[in-house]
């Protein structure tokens, strides 16, 4: 997959983060701006039109969440925030307000650039290609058609739907909300076992070992992962 | 005189004094003591003097016999003796006709006199005794109190000077320990970074990989203390807020799997957790710390190859889980002790890691109502075992997370 050529602006109070995440990604052929407080970090989007922002959480002196509020009144650039552990409030706070994702400090150069490649997708718009492959997992858009190892796997409308969904966010976290209003409906917005019990059953049907998912990833707190790399 | 008043009454009362003052000092007033017993003797003869032209005076000295027996009582031998003498005087004066003489008409009633006087004095010299021996017993218990507070005080003090010096051990340990455990991976770190910076040419690729993989987890393993340390500082203050939704424990013991996945390499995992198992009220993000724990310290103490399992069992109330190794196994005696803040395994200092996990983790899993217990296992190895109730004590579950 291509990176190179992409303009980042980087929001971050933390001058050793940004130094860090700047040697990084001009590694990875991005061009870096550093912004070091909100306000500062919203008039670089402005100026610089990057292709995605990289914003903490943890802002001196606007939060990073309203940064996420005001840019999106009039940005669609993607936006991945860094955050705590202990946070998950804050990070599901920044996902409704309109983040692409997030990164759990400490977090790997190789997370990172996974995750901004798979902002940077959703803003190229949606996969349009009839058939997804990943491993064993083979899914056939068009026929609803899924199969591992080559064998088919009978899903329920619902899990094939929610399989779907899964799939269209590859590589990005979707909430519970998210996946309960895109493939029941925004009624059952808080229907959180339906979904408990449809993507456990999803496992079982597609994951050699449930347990240990590959595919499927729970992001404890917040929502879950289709794994689309590594 | 008021006061003199209310100290006869209660005298007659058998109440204490009003003054509060104990019986011992009364005996060096003696001049008191001798003018109470005359208030005593008055203070009868004005209540019995209204019967006197009812009752034959003979059984109106039987009277008096109560005053002697409360001043034996309560002013001690010499004032009864007084009061007995005062008792006869005023029988005469008052009682004996002609009244208000020390004369008398009959001369039976000499015989009464001495009768009183005599009854008088053994009454004073039984009853003073019996008060000398209930005083002395009240010395030697209030001594022997005394002794017994004294001795209850020093003990307290051995027992509060030993807690302090406990207290002071606790924590040098808890210091000694956090700084150990924080130093050591920042240590390798710093050392791994330090040699591919000044030496990068000397090494080779083999080495520079080795260094730079040790240093990721190192860092890795700083994070997890750092968690852990957070937690029990919550945990402590009473700040950990449980958060509980309905999940299935097999996406727990996942979400700790891909936590722990560079450590574990290539550690061969037996999972069993039946399809169809019951959902568990479980803080998500807490119960994964704590699996991360339980697997964390069956990796350290398992040798390199041998399987870890976990094992899932649900259903009724409860639900379990085991994490097995085959590691050494924990001594019978610290199976208990393991789950103690900084307690490691001694044989196994080297292991690494704070000892906290497993406090921490049991902390958690009772914050949720549940138990946390470690047993040895039949062909070597430890397990343990987390159980949680499926009951959620009626209160509604927070569906709602966000």
């Amino acid at each position: 997959m291509s990176e190179a050529g992409g303009r980042v602006v980087i929001i971050d109070d933390e001058q050793a983060i940004r130094r860090f995440l700047r040697t990084v990604l001009e590694a990875h052929g991005y061009e870096v701006f550093e912004a070091a407080d909100g306000e500062a970090g919203l008039a670089a989007v402005a100026q610089q039109h990057p292709d995605v922002v990289i914003l903490d959480l943890g802002l001196p002196t606007i939060d990073g969440v309203e940064v996420i509020g005001r840019l999106r009144e009039w940005s669609e650039v993607p936006i991945v925030v860094l955050s705590v552990r202990e946070r998950e409030t804050d990070k599901i706070a920044a996902l409704d307000a309109g983040a692409d994702d997030y990164l759990t400090k400490p977090f790997g150069a190789g997370e990172l650039l996974a995750r901004l490649r798979a902002a940077r997708r959703r803003a190229s718009g949606p996969a349009t290609e009839a058939t997804f492959t990943l491993k064993d997992l083979k899914v056939d858009m068009m026929r609803r058609l899924v199969t591992v190892k080559g064998e088919e796997v009978q899903l329920t409308p619902t899990e094939y739907d929610l399989l779907r969904a899964l799939i269209n966010h590859a590589g990005r976290v979707i909430t519970h909300r998210q996946l309960l209003r895109q493939v029941w409906g925004s009624a059952y917005e808080t229907h959180f076992h339906l979904l408990r019990v449809n993507i456990s059953n999803l496992r079982h049907k597609i994951e050699p070992e449930p347990a240990r998912p590959k595919y499927i990833v729970t992001e404890p707190g917040v929502g879950y992962r289709f794994r689309d790399e590594g | 005189m008021n006061a003199a008043l209310d100290r006869i009454q209660s005298l007659v009362m058998g109440n204490r004094p009003m003054s509060g003052r104990q019986p011992g000092h009364n005996e060096s007033k003696a001049g008191l003591s001798f003018l109470y017993s005359s208030f005593l003797v008055l203070f009868l003869t004005l209540l019995v003097l209204p019967l006197r032209a009812r009752i034959e005076p003979t059984n109106l000295a039987m009277f008096y016999l109560l005053a002697v027996v409360v001043a034996a009582m309560r002013l001690g031998r010499g004032a009864a003796i007084f009061a007995s003498l005062l008792s006869v005087v005023a029988f005469d004066v008052v009682f004996v006709p002609p009244y208000y003489t020390l004369g008398v008409d009959d001369a039976q009633y000499l015989l009464t006199f001495a009768g009183l006087l005599g009854v008088s004095l053994v009454i004073s010299a039984l009853t003073a005794r019996a008060r000398e021996q209930a005083r002395a017993a009240q010395r030697r218990e209030a001594q022997t109190a005394a002794l017994y507070e004294r001795n209850r005080e020093l003990a307290e003090e051995a027992r509060q000077a030993q807690l302090h010096q406990e207290t002071e051990e606790l924590q040098a340990a808890l210091l000694n320990s956090i700084s150990h455990d924080l130093r050591t991976p920042l240590a390798t770190i710093t050392g791994a970074l330090s040699s591919l910076r000044d030496d990068y040419a000397l090494l080779d690729e083999g080495a520079r990989r080795e260094l730079l993989d040790n240093a990721y987890e190192e860092a890795e393993r700083l994070n997890r203390l750092v968690g852990n340390l957070l937690d029990m500082t919550r945990l402590e203050a009473g700040a950990l807020r449980i958060s509980k939704q309905l999940a299935e424990i097999e996406d727990v013991i996942g979400a700790a799997l891909v936590q722990l996945s560079t450590r574990l390499g290539d550690r061969p995992m037996v999972i069993d957790t039946p399809k169809g198992m019951p959902p568990a009220p479980v803080d998500f993000a807490l119960m994964v710390q704590v699996f991360v724990n339980l697997l964390d310290n069956a990796h350290k103490y398992a040798p390199a190859g041998t399987a870890i399992e976990i094992c899932a069992r649900g259903g009724g109330d409860e639900l379990l889980v085991e994490v097995a190794d085959r590691g050494p196994g924990i001594p019978s005696e610290q199976l208990e002790r393991v789950f103690d803040k900084f307690v490691r395994l001694q044989e196994r200092e080297d292991a690494g890691g704070t000892g906290l996990g497993l406090s921490i983790s049991r902390g958690i899993v009772e914050a949720h109502g549940g138990r946390l217990w470690a047993r040895n296992r039949e062909g070597g190895g430890a397990v343990l075992t987390v159980e949680l109730p499926l009951e959620t004590d009626h209160e509604p579950l927070t569906e709602d997370l966000a």
